[in-house]
């Protein structure tokens, strides 16, 4: 091990988390209120369109070979407009998503768990961990995400199998009710939030001990945080039908409240606050590195570390800002989908021509 | 309240970060860029205490993308 940055392993676990983030507490919920009882055939759906989609990342990560995602950027666009390219992608979907997933937390768990605690609060004690992980750097991340990640699928599997009993599967009948236009809605939802946010992962190529990896890791982690993803939207559809869980806003946390067994076995609910406390961590902190990392590229810093702190500051005054209230969170969950399109597979697309036209060029200009 | 102090927290952290380095001739550029972030940051805050509304994005974003969103629905009832 000569070069320091994250393992092939590490990646797949921290990119997993951080895929599960947000999506964990409010994805039933959303899904179900597009494709009912067939929420779960959604989840299959975005698997295979990313499975479909995915090459266009993996090519990118390719062309990029050993260079950054600024230089690569720079080297298809020129150095101003690829530059301002940067810049605004910087801070239209990282760090905008960033405030998204602090007013998320805090929502959820002012309403949920700590209702007299000011949101100011809890924002800030997740950013202080943030920032102490991100200033330590990529490995120390990894590594972390390495430890946790058993954590989470121990909780996972305690919350959601303590649920077997209860199920009832006719909940998820009669299937492809109302054909496949619903589910298809549903899955353009998943696939948008968290699947195509893998184009920040972009920005980890240059940080893997061997760059090849990358793709391995972006389909393993898809995969494994699609399971989970579809066991519990099965296990939550199957325990609340499509109905309840279409109106509640955090249904994976409520069926959890539902566990109750002998008077003893029951209050498992701040299990899922500890899983999304975990995982939102990792997300954040994917999303403040790719932040910092791609500003100190852009302007020609060689010390990222220093833009942390600004840069979370800003995050904390704004995450109050982003969205006044809950339900304005539900009708902008609407609307994310196609902003998130624009960033994430429009660019790309446009990369990925620019590196062909780039190639094609070459070929012609050199001499036989 | 809670805001203000983090405020304070911030500079004083960020402050106590430079100090040792701000001596190298060559770093200029670092700290012009990042304190003018936390000025930013620290101005937003100190708008914010006072309950000024900022500018939210989302807002524009609703406003571009919804009539998509709208027809999408549309579409895929």
């Amino acid at each position: 091990m000569n070069k320091t940055g994250i393992t092939q392993r590490q990646a797949t676990m921290w990119f997993t988390l951080y895929q599960l983030g947000s999506a964990l507490l409010i994805l039933p919920s959303s899904l179900a209120a597009y494709s009912k009882q067939n929420a779960w055939l959604s989840v299959l759906l975005t698997m295979i369109l990313f499975i479909v989609l995915s090459p266009l990342f993996i090519t990118i990560a390719k062309q990029m070979g050993d260079r950054s995602f600024h230089n690569y950027l720079t080297g298809m666009m020129g150095n101003v407009i690829g530059k301002t390219v940067m810049v605004l992608f910087l801070i239209a979907f990282p760090f905008l998503t960033f405030w998204l997933v602090l007013k998320d937390l805090s929502n959820f768990v002012t309403t949920s768990i700590f209702p007299e605690t000011p949101p100011e609060a809890v924002h800030a004690l997740i950013l202080i961990a943030v920032v102490i992980g991100v200033r330590a750097g990529v490995t120390v991340i990894g590594r972390s995400a390495e430890l946790l990640f058993f954590i989470v699928i121990l909780l996972v599997a305690i919350g959601f199998l303590s649920l077997l009993p209860v199920l009832r599967f006719d909940y998820l009948l009669p299937m492809l009710e109302g054909g496949f236009k619903p589910i298809f809605h549903g899955s353009i939802l998943l696939l948008a939030y968290p699947y195509l946010e893998c184009v920040l992962y972009l920005f980890l190529v240059p940080d893997f001990q061997d760059a090849s990896k990358w793709k391995l890791s972006l389909m393993k982690s898809t995969l494994t945080s699609g399971m989970i993803f579809l066991i519990i939207t099965v296990t939550v559809v199957a325990a609340l039908s499509e109905g309840v869980t279409a109106n509640l806003v955090y249904p994976s946390y409520f069926v959890i409240r539902t566990i109750s067994y002998a008077d003893i076995y029951q209050r498992f609910e701040i299990v899922v606050a500890i899983l999304w406390y975990i995982t939102i961590f990792f997300r954040l902190a994917l999303l403040l590195h790719v932040v910092t990392r791609g500003l100190a590229d852009a302007i020609n810093i060689k010390n990222a570390n220093k833009l942390v702190i600004p840069l979370a500051l800003i995050g904390f005054v704004m995450a109050k800002e982003v969205l006044p209230n809950v339900p304005s969170v539900i009708t902008a969950f609407e609307v994310w989908p196609y902003y998130v399109f624009v960033f994430s597979l429009i660019l790309p697309a446009i990369l990925l021509m620019l590196g062909w036209m780039r190639r094609a060029r070459g070929r012609n200009g050199t001499p036989t | 309240m809670l805001t203000a102090f983090i405020l304070i927290l911030a500079i004083v952290v960020f402050f106590a970060d430079f100090r040792g380095m701000n001596r190298q001739s060559t770093v200029n550029k670092e700290i012009v860029f990042s304190s003018s972030l936390l000025g930013i940051g620290v101005i937003l805050g100190v708008l914010q205490l006072f309950q000024v509304p900022l500018p939210s994005l989302m807002t524009v974003i609703e406003y571009v993308f919804r009539p998509i969103s709208d027809w999408m629905t549309v579409m895929l009832k």
